[in-house]
C-alpha cells in the first residue's frame, strides 16, 4: 500500500514500512504501559469508594480527609496528572514529528492538543471528580453526614467517574485496534503476527469494561426501592442492575471473542468478593487506630457490595451463548449481530430480575412475588436497550485506532 | 543607610503584627450559659463556623468561683445530622480558672457542648447550645444543575462518537473498495 502511494523503490519502501511498524509498536508500548498504571489506579479508586461508603455508614463522615477519601482522591490526582502528562507529551511529540505520533494515531482536541482519545476523556473525567470533591464537602457541611448517594455532587462524582472509566476503555480499545491492524499488516507481509499481544490487550479491554460496573451500580443504593406504573408496582433495582447487559455485550462485541462476557462477569465477581472480604477489616482497623466508635446504625454487610449482582456469571454465560449460536449459524449481517446484542441484553435482564433480589427487604411474600414477576419483563426491555447501545458502543471502540 | 531602612521596615512589620495580635486577644462574642447551679461565660475568639476550628474560653461568671470542666464533647442537637466530636479543653496557662476550648464542628446547625462541671456546689452534667454557621446555602435545583454538568458532556461525547463512527465506517468502506486496485 505504501509502495503504491509513493514513488520509492521496493527496498526503500519495505525498510520504511518496517521502521514505521517499529515506531508504531514503540508508541503502543508507551500508551499501554501508562494505561496499565491507570487501570491499577482505577482499582484503587474502586476500593477507596467502597471503603468510603462503608466508612460513612459505620463510623460517619467526621471530616473531609478521611482515610478512604485520601485513598480515592490520591488515585484521582495521580490518574489526572498521568493523563495531563500524556496529553502534553503526545502533543509535543506530534509537533516534533516523532514517528508513530501523527494524525492517524492521535485525536485533535481544541485545535491545539494531539493525543489518544482515551487520555483526553479520562483526564476530563478525573478533573470533574476532583471538582466535585469540594462541592460534595460543601453539601455535607450543609445537610449532614448521611447524605444519600442520590445527592447532586455524589452523582456528579459518579458521572465523572463513568466518563473517566469510559476513557480507559477507549485507551485499551484503540490499542486493541492498532494491534489488530499491525497483525493484519504482518499477515499480509507473511510475518508471524504477535498473537499474545492481541490477547493481552483484549484481556485488558475486558478488565476495563468490567470495572465500569462497580461504579455504575452504586446508583442502585437508594432509599426509594419501588415505583408504581398504574396498578403495578416495580422494583427499581433490577432496572439499574440490568446495566450489566451493556458491559457484558460490549465485551464480546468490542473484543470479537466469545467467552469475553463470562470472563467480564468473572472479573466483576472477583472484585465483588475482594471488596466483600476486605472492606470490613479496613474500616475496623482504621476506626480502631483513630479511636472512632461505630454508629448504632452501622451495617453488618458491605454497603456497596449489597447492590453488586451475585450471579452475573449466569448473564455472562447467556451472552456468550447467544454469540456462540450466532457463529454456529454463520450469520454476520449487521442487523443480525445487532439483534443478537438485543437478545443477549434481554437475557441478562431476565437473569438479573430472576436471580438478584437485594430489594426484597422485609416485604411480605405476596407483595414480593407480584413485584418480582412484574419486574421481569421491564428488566428484559431495559436489557434490550442496553444491548443495542452496547452494540453501537462496541463498534466505535473497534473502529477507534487513535 | 540601606541597613537602617531595612531595620525600620522590620520594626514596622513587627509593630503591625503586635497590633493585630493585640486586637485578636479580645473575644469576638460572648455567651452566657446556665448549667445546674453554675452560671458560665463563654468567650468566642473565633465564631462557630463549620469546618473551622472554634477557639473559645469557658469560665464561671461569678468572680472568685472555682469550677473544673471535664468529659467535654460536642454533640449534634436534634435536627443536626452528625457524629459526636471530640473537644480539646485545658486550663489556661495564665489563668487556671479559665479553660481554653478547641473544637472543629463538621456540620452547620445547632450543637450541644456537653460537659461535666465540678465546683463548690457539687458536680453536674449539662449541655450548652451552640449554633454553628455554615457557608451560604445554594438552592437544591442549582446544586442539581451543577451536579449534572457531566451529563451533557457525556451526551455530547456520545453524539460526537456516533458521528465519528459513521464517518470512520465510510472511510473503512472506501479503503476496502480501493484495496484491490492497489
Amino acid at each position: 500500500m505504501f509502495f503504491a502511494s509513493t514513488n520509492l523503490t521496493p527496498a526503500l519502501a519495505a525498510s520504511r514500512d518496517v521502521s514505521q511498524l517499529e515506531a508504531d509498536r514503540r508508541e503502543s508500548r508507551l500508551r499501554l504501559s501508562v494505561a496499565i498504571i491507570m487501570l491499577l489506579g482505577v482499582f484503587e479508586l474502586i476500593f477507596g469508594m467502597a471503603w468510603d461508603g462503608q466508612w460513612h455508614a459505620a463510623v460517619g463522615r467526621d471530616r473531609f480527609l478521611t482515610p478512604p477519601h485520601v485513598m480515592m482522591y490520591s488515585a484521582v490526582a495521580i490518574e489526572g496528572l498521568l493523563c495531563l502528562g500524556m496529553v502534553l507529551a503526545e502533543t509535543l511529540r506530534y509537533r516534533r514529528g516523532v514517528p508513530g505520533v501523527n494524525d492517524q494515531t492521535t485525536s485533535k482536541v481544541l485545535g491545539i492538543f494531539h493525543a489518544p482519545l482515551g487520555f483526553i476523556v479520562t483526564g476530563i473525567g478525573m478533573f470533574l471528580i476532583l471538582l466535585s470533591a469540594p462541592l460534595d464537602n460543601y453539601w455535607h457541611t450543609l445537610y449532614g453526614i448521611d447524605v444519600t448517594v442520590w445527592a447532586p455532587f455524589h452523582i456528579m462524582a459518579l458521572l465523572s467517574g463513568l466518563i473517566a472509566f469510559l476513557g480507559i476503555v477507549y485507551l485499551f480499545g484503540s490499542e486493541a485496534t492498532r494491534a489488530r491492524q499491525r497483525n493484519a499488516n504482518k499477515e499480509a507481509e507473511r510475518v508471524a503476527p504477535g498473537r499474545w499481544r492481541n490477547t493481552l490487550v483484549d484481556f485488558l479491554l475486558i478488565v476495563s469494561l468490567a470495572v465500569l460496573l462497580p461504579i455504575a451500580l452504586v446508583t442502585a443504593l437508594d432509599d426509594v426501592q419501588f415505583f408504581q406504573l398504574g396498578p403495578i408496582q416495580f422494583a427499581i433495582y433490577p432496572l439499574v442492575a440490568t446495566l450489566s447487559a451493556f458491559v457484558l455485550v460490549a465485551s464480546v462485541r468490542a473484543t470479537g471473542r466469545i467467552g469475553a462476557a463470562t470472563l467480564t462477569a468473572l472479573i466483576f465477581t472477583l472484585i465483588r468478593l475482594g471488596l466483600n472480604y476486605s472492606i470490613m477489616p479496613a474500616v475496623a482497623i482504621l476506626a480502631q487506630q483513630e479511636q472512632l466508635f461505630y454508629r448504632a446504625s452501622a451495617p453488618h454487610d458491605v454497603v456497596f457490595v449489597s447492590v453488586y449482582p451475585a450471579f452475573l456469571i449466569v448473564g455472562g454465560l447467556l451472552v456468550d451463548g447467544v454469540y456462540l449460536l450466532l457463529t454456529r449459524l454463520r450469520s454476520n449481517r449487521s442487523w443480525q449481530t445487532t439483534a443478537a446484542a438485543m437478545l443477549a441484553g434481554a437475557l441478562v435482564g431476565l437473569s438479573i430480575a430472576l436471580l438478584e433480589t437485594p430489594w426484597k427487604g422485609d416485604i411480605d411474600a405476596v407483595s414480593f412475588t407480584s413485584v418480582w414477576l412484574a419486574s421481569v419483563p421491564l428488566a428484559m426491555l431495559v436489557g434490550v436497550c442496553w444491548g443495542w447501545l452496547a452494540d453501537r458502543f462496541a463498534i466505535s471502540v473497534r473502529l477507534l485506532d487513535r | 543607610m540601606r541597613s537602617v531602612k531595612n531595620l525600620a521596615i522590620i520594626l514596622l512589620l513587627l509593630f503591625l503584627v503586635a497590633a493585630f495580635t493585640a486586637a485578636g486577644s479580645s473575644p469576638l462574642a460572648t455567651q452566657d450559659a446556665q448549667v445546674g447551679p453554675y452560671r458560665l461565660l463563654l468567650s468566642f475568639y473565633s465564631l462557630p463556623r463549620v469546618g473551622q476550628q472554634l477557639n473559645m474560653t469557658i469560665q464561671s461568671k461569678i468572680p472568685g468561683q472555682q469550677v473544673q470542666f471535664s468529659q467535654v464533647v460536642l454533640n449534634p442537637a436534634p435536627g443536626t445530622d452528625a457524629n459526636t466530636v471530640r473537644v480539646s479543653i485545658n486550663p489556661d496557662a495564665d489563668n487556671p480558672a479559665v479553660y481554653d476550648v478547641y473544637v472543629t464542628p463538621p456540620v452547620r446547625g445547632p450543637w450541644l457542648l456537653h460537659l461535666t462541671i465540678k465546683g463548690s456546689t457539687g458536680s453536674v452534667t449539662g449541655n450548652i447550645p451552640i449554633s454553628v454557621a455554615g457557608p451560604p446555602v445554594i438552592p437544591t435545583w442549582l446544586g442539581w444543575l451543577i451536579g449534572l454538568l457531566p451529563l451533557p458532556l457525556l451526551i455530547a461525547f456520545i453524539w460526537l462518537q456516533v458521528n465519528w463512527r459513521k464517518a470512520r465506517r465510510e472511510q473503512v468502506k472506501q479503503e476496502a473498495l480501493q484495496k484491490p486496485s492497489l
